[in-house]
């Protein structure tokens, strides 16, 4: 049985695989390199879509030739590594990390490097950058608050020469200025033109590193520039105790991320000691982000710095979706402390919204980034799925202003201690929500018919009770209705007995004693039985 | 006499003497046994159903006895065909031995039972009487000292005796005419006089 299954389900996977090359065959097709765009125009093509910087994928395409036929291996360095396993499909692809300054995921160096051919299954393993090494920021902070549309119609920004990535790194003090995204692929051919640069890179969602160690916080930031600054806190010293950008907002990669660090207690308590740079001083307390209808690891991620409480509960939403945290967001909570997340487990979700593919929001600085996006999938398209992850950056000063207006807006449900926010409520994603929301019931939308079905079960209960119990009564009352017992044996105790008593006159015997011989035979003579009865009649005595 | 004597009084039968008889009679009577205890409990209403049987004159008895004298009976024969002055007989000292059967109905439920047959035996001594015979009937004129002893027995087990003496026996044998002729009771001896 299972044989013909398998079969049906490896020619289906074979198929879909066909249909995926050939369509992104035929999107590649569509474009040119940017290689073959002038220099100066290169920016503005690239912007809109026309040319594409990374090459083609021709060799993806599976070449089904027989199991033991080799294939190709494409150079997937510079990518990605969901990019560089997507190319390397019909291999298995391991990871292993380096520290780099390259953002964080960023494919340095496969093994083998192409034009090696391999047979399929076999293994190729990719080295990533952790990102931990960071330089200096290149792009000041006045120039990352300008808006990307700005800085897109500015001229374009000469890169410098890629350095050699293969050269492990020394120490994140020597390691040089560089840009942050410069990817550097190997197949690259020399005049293709340079990655995508830091402000022309997608926004993405800044993580939430408050509470975490400095080196660690950095490597979660890899994609961006740390500016570190300490400050006197009660805080463990070496832990971030505030960030900016805040929390759960996009910025695009390489913008500049300030981190405040605690250096430790004060000596004075009661005085604080501002920081290095003169800024107010922070309490303890972090302010709760907003998770909600985010996924369970971005919710994690962002929440990292307390101890989240993660409770499945029934929903329409889709699996491992947060519908609801406590405490609220924006509540100002000590690091370690635990937030519950109620998290959807997606088991009342109608076949319809289960089956509705995530839909890819249009974000504000698509211009920059919808051609490679489309062509190939990377892991911003999919970050870009989260509702809240089409939110404008607020270091952008186009954003800021909607972007806090909706933070600030975001109804504060600190009375209502994990109370579900459907999908709906959330304003921050406006376009985003739109596509989802008429097939996506919310988690409300079922809290009447499982009322309902609550009270018909109790109903039902009761029926049957109460009809068992008439039964029971029913049972006690047969008995009355039962045919009387016609056996003697069976007399009950106090029957009803009849008594009818009557005398019966039975044999008299009359005695006479005796008397004189001279009675007795007068008796005799006189005709009498015997002496005993004397005879006279009433007129004899009464005259 | 007629008001104050009767076979109730010297032998009144008590629930302890019906108790004994049901219990000689369960062993006669296998088919009473599955209503022993129901009888048992009915004791005192058969007790008093007996009483209500033993509601009868004691002259009663005397009469029977009377009755098998010869001048007696030919006075009752001759009294009974033709209307005539009563004939009076005066009988000297002599004893009445007479034996009845108080017989107890039993009904359980739908079911009768055997009847509980009672001896009752009566030992009269009479020391004198005086009947007057008039239409076919015998009445008393006098008795002299007259001593009573009734027995009740189920078979062979006695369960009460009683004696007793009788005195004052009125002297005009027809004052209480009416009485004796008009008595009907339910228990009723059967005198054929």
């Amino acid at each position: 049985m299972g044989g013909p299954i398998m079969r049906a389900l490896r020619y289906l996977a074979t198929l879909g695989i066909s249909m995926l090359a050939v369509s992104m065959t035929a999107a590649v097709a569509q474009t040119r390199p940017c290689s073959s765009v002038p220099v100066a125009e290169r920016a503005a093509a690239r912007s809109a879509g026309v040319c594409r910087d990374v090459a083609p994928i021709i060799d993806a395409v599976p070449q089904i030739t027989g199991a033991s036929a080799s294939i190709p291996i494409v150079g997937v360095v510079g990518l990605t590594f969901d990019d560089a396993k997507d190319r390397l499909g019909r291999f298995e692809v391991r990871r292993s990390y380096r520290a780099s300054a390259e953002p964080g995921g960023t494919v340095l160096e496969q093994q083998p490097s192409p034009p090696a051919r391999l047979p399929a299954g076999a293994l190729v393993r990719v080295i990533l950058s952790d990102g931990t090494l960071r330089a200096p920021p290149k792009v000041s902070p006045s120039e990352v608050d300008e808006p990307p549309s700005a800085r897109a119609a500015a001229a374009p920004i000469q890169l410098p020469a890629p350095p050699v990535i293969n050269s492990p790194p020394v120490a994140a003090a020597v390691e040089p200025v560089r840009p942050s995204a410069t990817p550097r692929d190997s197949n690259v051919p020399p005049n293709s033109p340079a990655p995508i640069s830091p402000v022309e890179a997608e926004r993405f969602v800044v993580p939430n590193v408050l509470g975490m160690t400095t080196r660690n916080a950095q490597s979660r930031l890899g994609r961006y520039t740390v500016e570190l600054r300490e400050r006197a806190s009660s805080a463990p010293a070496g832990h971030v105790i505030d960030q900016a950008p805040k929390p759960s907002t996009r910025a695009p990669a390489g913008q500049a991320i300030r981190l405040t660090v605690s250096s430790g207690p004060a000596r004075n308590a009661a005085a604080p000691v501002a920081s290095k740079q003169g800024t107010a001083p922070v309490s303890e307390t972090f302010e709760l982000a907003n998770v909600t209808n985010r996924n369970t690891e971005d919710a994690g991620i962002a929440l990292a710095e307390f101890k989240v409480i993660r409770v499945e509960t029934a929903s329409a939403l889709p699996k491992g979706q947060v519908i609801g945290q406590n405490p609220a967001a924006g509540n100002m909570v000590k690091p370690g402390s635990a937030v519950t997340l109620q998290i959807s487990d997606g088991s009342l979700a109608t076949p319809a919204s289960a089956s509705t593919p995530p839909v890819a929001a249009p974000t504000s600085t698509a211009p920059t980034s919808t051609a490679p996006t489309s062509a190939v999938p990377t892991s911003t398209a999919s970050v870009a799925t989260t509702p809240v992850a089409t939110a404008p950056a607020a270091t952008t000063p186009a954003a800021t202003a909607p972007a806090a207006a909706t933070l600030d807006t975001t109804p504060p449900v600190a009375t209502t201690p994990l109370a579900p926010v459907p999908p709906t409520a959330n304003a921050e994603a406006p376009v985003q929500t739109s596509a989802t929301e008429p097939t996506t019931p919310s988690f409300r939308d079922f809290v009447p018919l499982a009322v309902a079905a609550l009270l018909a079960i109790a109903l039902a209960a009761l029926l049957l009770a109460r009809r068992d119990r008439g039964r029971t009564e029913a049972v006690n009352v047969e008995p009355t209705f039962s045919p009387p017992t016609q056996s003697c044996v069976a007399v009950p105790i106090e029957q009803e007995i009849r008594f009818a008593a009557r005398l019966e006159a039975g044999d008299a015997r009359i005695e006479f004693t005796a008397t004189s011989d001279a009675d007795a035979d007068a008796d005799l003579d006189n005709g009498l039985y015997a002496e005993e009865a004397t005879i006279e009649h009433w007129g004899d005595r009464h005259g | 006499m007629d008001d104050g004597i009767k076979l109730g009084t010297p032998l009144a039968i008590s629930q302890d003497d019906v108790e004994r008889a049901l219990l000689e009679y369960a062993k006669d009577e296998p088919a009473s046994s599955n209503a022993r205890q129901s009888l048992q409990n009915a004791a005192p209403a058969a007790a008093a159903e007996l009483n209500r049987a033993l509601d009868v004159d004691v002259l009663d008895t005397l009469r029977r006895g009377w009755a098998t004298v010869p001048a007696v009976g030919r006075a009752l024969q001759l009294s009974a065909m033709k209307a005539a002055p009563p004939v009076i007989i005066r009988l000297d000292e002599h004893n009445v031995s007479a034996t009845s059967h108080l017989v107890l109905g039993i009904g359980v439920a739908e079911n009768a039972l055997p009847e509980l047959r009672l001896a009752l035996e009566m030992k009269v001594a009479v020391q004198s009487a005086t009947l007057a015979v008039r239409e076919g009937k015998i009445e008393l004129v006098a008795l002299a000292d007259t001593s009573v002893v009734a027995r009740v027995k189920y078979k062979d087990v006695l369960l009460k005796e009683h004696a007793c003496g009788i005195n004052g026996a009125p002297r005009d044998p027809f004052r209480n005419q009416s009485t004796t002729t008009t008595t009907e009771r339910r228990g009723s001896v059967d005198f054929y006089i």
